[in-house]
């Protein structure tokens, strides 16, 4: 299969109808490297591409994505505050868990604050909703430029690999993290799909029509918290996927959440699978950061589908 | 039947509303009129529970109205507010069934599909059923967005509870064969023993559709009654600071402003 190392497609059926034993270095990069990273290539995605879906409804906003709104970027100076500054305190409990902790607190109180600055009235103001993205982007950015500075060689190496955004190193923990991450959202707003429908009416509308507003909001923000500070944590920052993929999946199959949710995470999952293989293959026997390779493959398919969507639209 | 008792609502900076008192009976059109600024708009919130009351109740169905659980009342009432958008260009078939949200849990059951090919013929929408929300004209935007709240309020067979319509200037945009049409919709509504609050700006409408009709100015309610008992010449002078002569036949009003 595909990377520095390879593994024949025939090895690799073989080994799964269990009639060959592969070698030990083969089985190693099979078991320890390759699975757990197409796994976690899936989950993310999935992940991602469900927290730009969700900010889109909730916040009545098409740009609204993670990473766009300062969401991932909070996440990751929160997390280079769990491996600069928490080890000089000496708790090794904290230690082990404080990333994906501090990421999930990190991407929590930017949601917070972007929900609270964006609201004028009831309504979310688009330009205010970019602008404090914007602001949250830069403070947050200076934040983790103070821990890289503060940082020793070995945690700053750490956090620069960690930033350059990657699936490698997915252990079972992490995956497991993962996945019930993906399990409690994807449920919870496929349940929930209506009251997304509804939130882009706006909110006065959304509660005419029978739906506790605050109440949704308030699950939407620890959902997406959750969502997001995981991928931060064990992936650091992947832009894109959260943007494109909803408009991708509105596109095929129209605005409705029901059809959406699902489409939104088989589509998301596909994308960064895609994006891994390459940046695995494309610069061998190097590794490109997955972040190049999703704005490479994402920003023309998307600027594409726009084109066609305005033709659409003006045939109307 | 719609109750409200002594409802006031203030800002810090200003008294919005001032012990507003009145009541409506099943079957009945409430036509809300008065000056800009003069606290129809804070009522209509205040109806729709789209603000907290401060002083004051609301009962409707003799039930305090914040005792109502949202999901609940939204199955009795349904408010459709002077500018509607939605982020999303959702077709106007899914805009209507929007309005059945409230009835179903997860998936629209016949009798829903039903109501909302109905409602998109009676608002004469049928035929943009598949066409995006954002491509319409403002008049056919707001004649789906009053198609979505007849088919939240559209009484199933097994239930047959009183409804609540409020509508905030629904004439806006429409044409004169639309004005018509929903006036109509309007009275063959609340001629099943449900209610209507229409804020209207035209007062001859306003006269012509409404059972009652409240006036506010300045937050207070200067009259409440039926039309016939209400606009009188002395009360468009206090109110609306115009000289006019009104004239009406049986059911059609003729209200014209003096000039000098």
């Amino acid at each position: 299969m595909i990377g520095v190392i390879h593994i024949s497609i025939s090895d690799l059926s073989n080994y799964f109808m269990h009639k060959i034993n592969l070698s030990d270095q083969h089985s190693y990069v099979l078991e320890s490297i390759r699975f757990p990273r197409t796994l976690g290539a899936i989950l993310v995605g999935a992940l991602l591409s469900l927290s730009g879906l969700v900010l889109q409804a909730a916040m009545k906003n098409d740009l609204a994505e993670p990473s766009l709104l300062g969401v991932s970027t909070g996440a990751s100076f929160s997390t280079s505050i769990a491996i600069v500054l928490v080890p000089t305190l000496s708790i090794p409990f904290l230690y082990n868990g404080s990333p994906i902790v501090f990421a999930f607190v990190g991407s929590l109180f930017t949601v917070i604050i972007l929900s609270r600055l964006s609201t004028i009235g009831y309504k979310t103001d688009v330009s205010q909703l970019i602008l404090t993205g914007v602001a949250i982007n830069a403070l947050a950015g200076a934040g983790t430029g103070l821990m890289n500075f503060l940082s020793d060689d070995e945690q700053l190496r750490t956090i620069s690999f960690w930033m350059m955004g990657s699936l490698s190193g997915m252990s079972v923990f992490k995956l497991s993290v993962l996945s019930f991450t993906l399990v409690c959202c994807f449920l919870f707003f496929q349940i929930n799909f209506k009251k997304l429908n509804l939130l882009t009416l706006g909110e006065n509308e959304a509660q005419s029509l029978g739906m506790n507003v605050e109440l949704f909001k308030k699950k939407i923000i620890i959902l997406v918290s959750l969502a997001v500070g995981t991928t931060v944590a064990f992936c650091g920052v992947i832009g894109f996927v959260g943007l494109v993929v909803p408009h991708v999946s509105r596109i095929l199959l129209g605005n409705d959440h029901k059809k959406n949710i699902p489409a939104t995470v088989l589509l998301g999952s596909l994308l960064l699978l895609v994006a891994d293989i390459i940046s695995r293959v494309i610069v061998l026997p190097a590794e490109l950061p997955i972040g190049i390779v999703t704005a490479m493959i994402g920003a023309p398919f998307f600027i594409h589908l726009l084109r066609r969507n305005q033709k659409r639209l003006q045939a109307c | 039947m719609l109750k409200i008792e002594h409802l006031s609502y203030e800002t810090p900076r200003k008294k919005i509303l001032d012990n507003i008192q009145f009541q409506i009976e099943a079957g009945e059109i409430l036509g809300i009129i008065g000056p800009n600024g003069a606290g129809k708009s804070t009522l209509l919130k205040l109806l729709s529970s789209e603000i907290a009351l401060q002083t004051g109740s609301v009962y409707w169905q003799n039930q305090h109205i914040d005792s109502i659980a949202i999901e609940e009342i939204a199955q009795s009432r349904a408010v459709h507010r002077q500018h509607s958008s939605t982020s999303h260009n959702f077709s106007v078939y899914e805009m209507v069934m929007m309005g059945r949200y409230p009835h179903f849990r997860k998936s629209p059951r016949p009798i829903d599909e039903f109501i909302v090919e109905q409602e998109l013929m009676s608002g004469g929408i049928a035929e943009l059923a598949e066409k995006p929300f954002k491509n319409l004209s403002g008049g056919e935007q707001q004649r789906v967005t009053l198609s979505r709240a007849f088919s939240q309020l559209r009484e199933e067979e097994h239930n047959q509870e009183r409804k609540l319509l409020i509508l905030d200037e629904p004439l806006n945009h429409l044409d004169l064969k639309h004005v018509y049409e929903l006036v109509e919709r309007i009275k063959s509504f609340v001629k099943k023993g449900h209610i209507a609050i229409v804020v209207l700006h035209d007062i001859q409408i306003a006269a012509t559709i409404s059972d009652k009709i409240l006036a506010l100015k300045n937050g207070k309610a200067c009259a409440f009654g039926t039309p016939r008992q209400v606009l009188t010449a002395s009360f468009m002078k206090n109110c609306f600071e115009v000289n006019a002569t009104i004239n009406h036949h049986q059911n059609n009003w003729h209200i014209s402003i003096d000039h000098h």
